[in-house]
């Protein structure tokens, strides 16, 4: 018996391949791949999401026990300034949420800076209508601690997010922080939507430092939660 | 992946998603052509862990095959996975290569005959000497004189079934004979 031939024996037998037989792959792929249902396309999700999530928003309203002017400040300038801002960014980060979840559903850094450019239109529209005369900082350090409204924000933000994630999970998304990052954003500015109609503070620096703040920051936090439940492995 | 290359893969993909086997098969084999030729243009020179990436382009590629849409270019999609699967191994290989190789060189991987090289061929002659007559014949027909299972059973006199269970019992100590451990299977 040739060494060589005790040789192949031996590779045959005994040592484990170093490098994964492709074909052996490709059969074992193959044989567990049953039929699947492709999925919607993003703006489709995104509608049934968001249609989902008002109802939502809706019920932790109610739940939470809205204000009693209400109805009246919905014809309300000031509310509606704060709350076309938070539904446009909702909007805009919810539908990039659901595009980026998808590969080569990722829009373009400029598409995917809207959101962002929403929230800088939403703090300016708090900053800009600061009383006068005092320094913002000294107007900040004023406002009565409100954490019952960062409570109101993530309790009317948390079921829209739940739903959100499982959608997602369905995907594939391939940059799992930037779309955690707009799912965030996008259930905590429904949050803060809703908080809007429960919150009876309508003092620009209390929605500066109660309601801005918390979502900016809940966002990062959601994004990096978001970005280990996303992962695609 | 030409422009022909894309309209047949997105009609095989669409094939695939219906759970076509056939199709999926002939899609997988024309995606492991174009993941390698992504991955070598990309390292510019030929890396051993290139079958490494092109299988986790290809199990990326099976566990996304349901956020294909018809109505969209294949190729974009295709591609989008592949650079992140591409980008995943090269971290990993970077991390592997930094805490384990001390050098600017990836050595190249050994061939078969190096890694042969390292086992004694003596001792597996040894051991195959120390087998039990039956099972030493069994081991040494099948492996070493490429005999049919069925030609063995004939000559010796034994059913199909038991010239197999010979053999892996002849495995069996010869791997004990020369210390692999078990384990490791």
């Amino acid at each position: 018996v040739g060494t060589g031939r005790l040789g192949v024996f031996w590779e045959s037998t005994f040592v484990k391949s170093e490098r994964p037989d492709l074909s052996l792959t490709i059969a074992t792929l193959v044989r567990s791949a049953a039929s699947v249902v492709a999925l919607e396309p993003p703006l489709a999700r995104f509608a049934r999401w968001m249609l989902a999530a008002t109802a939502l928003a809706f019920a932790a309203v109610i739940v939470l026990g809205p204000r009693a002017d209400a109805g009246v400040q919905t014809l309300n300038t000031w509310f509606l300034a704060r709350a076309s801002a938070t539904l446009a960014i909702m909007v805009t980060a919810g539908m990039l949420a659901f595009s980026t979840s998808v590969p080569a559903g990722e829009p373009s850094l400029l598409v995917r800076a809207v959101p962002l450019a929403m929230c800088l239109v939403w703090a300016a529209i708090l900053v800009s209508t600061l009383p006068t005369g005092r320094s913002g900082l000294v107007l900040l350090l004023q406002v009565t601690p409100h954490p019952s409204c960062v409570l109101s924000i993530a309790a009317t933000a948390l079921s829209p997010a739940f739903l959100m994630l499982r959608m997602l999970r369905r995907a594939v998304p391939l940059q799992a922080t930037l779309t955690a990052g707009f799912a965030a954003l996008a259930s905590l500015t429904g949050g803060a939507l809703g908080a809007q109609f429960v919150c009876t503070n309508d003092a620009a620096a209390h929605h500066l430092l109660w309601h801005f703040t918390p979502v900016v920051l809940l966002t990062l936090a959601g994004a990096a939660a978001g970005s280990l439940l996303l992962r695609f492995r | 992946v030409t422009p022909k290359q894309e309209v047949y893969a997105a009609a095989l993909m669409l094939r695939a998603q219906k759970g076509e086997e056939e199709a999926y098969a002939k899609l997988l084999v024309l995606l492991t052509a174009a993941g390698r030729s992504y991955v070598r243009s990309r390292t510019g020179r030929p890396v051993p862990w290139i079958d490494d990436a092109v299988q986790e382009i290809l199990v990326a590629v099976h566990q996304a095959r349901h956020t294909f849409d018809g109505r969209r270019p294949f190729a974009p999609w295709f591609y989008a996975i592949v650079r992140n699967r591409f980008v995943d191994v090269v971290r990993r290989e970077r991390r592997i290569r930094h805490h384990e190789i001390t050098g600017t060189e990836w050595p190249d991987p050994p061939s078969a005959d190096e890694r042969t090289s390292r086992v004694d061929m003596d001792a597996v002659r040894h051991a195959l000497a120390l087998l039990p007559p039956r099972q030493r014949e069994v081991v040494e027909a099948i492996k070493l004189r490429d005999e049919r299972v069925r030609d063995i059973a004939a000559r010796l006199a034994m059913t199909v079934t038991s010239v197999k269970v010979t053999a892996h019992r002849g495995y069996r100590t010869l791997r004990r004979l020369l210390g692999v451990d078990l384990r490791e299977e």
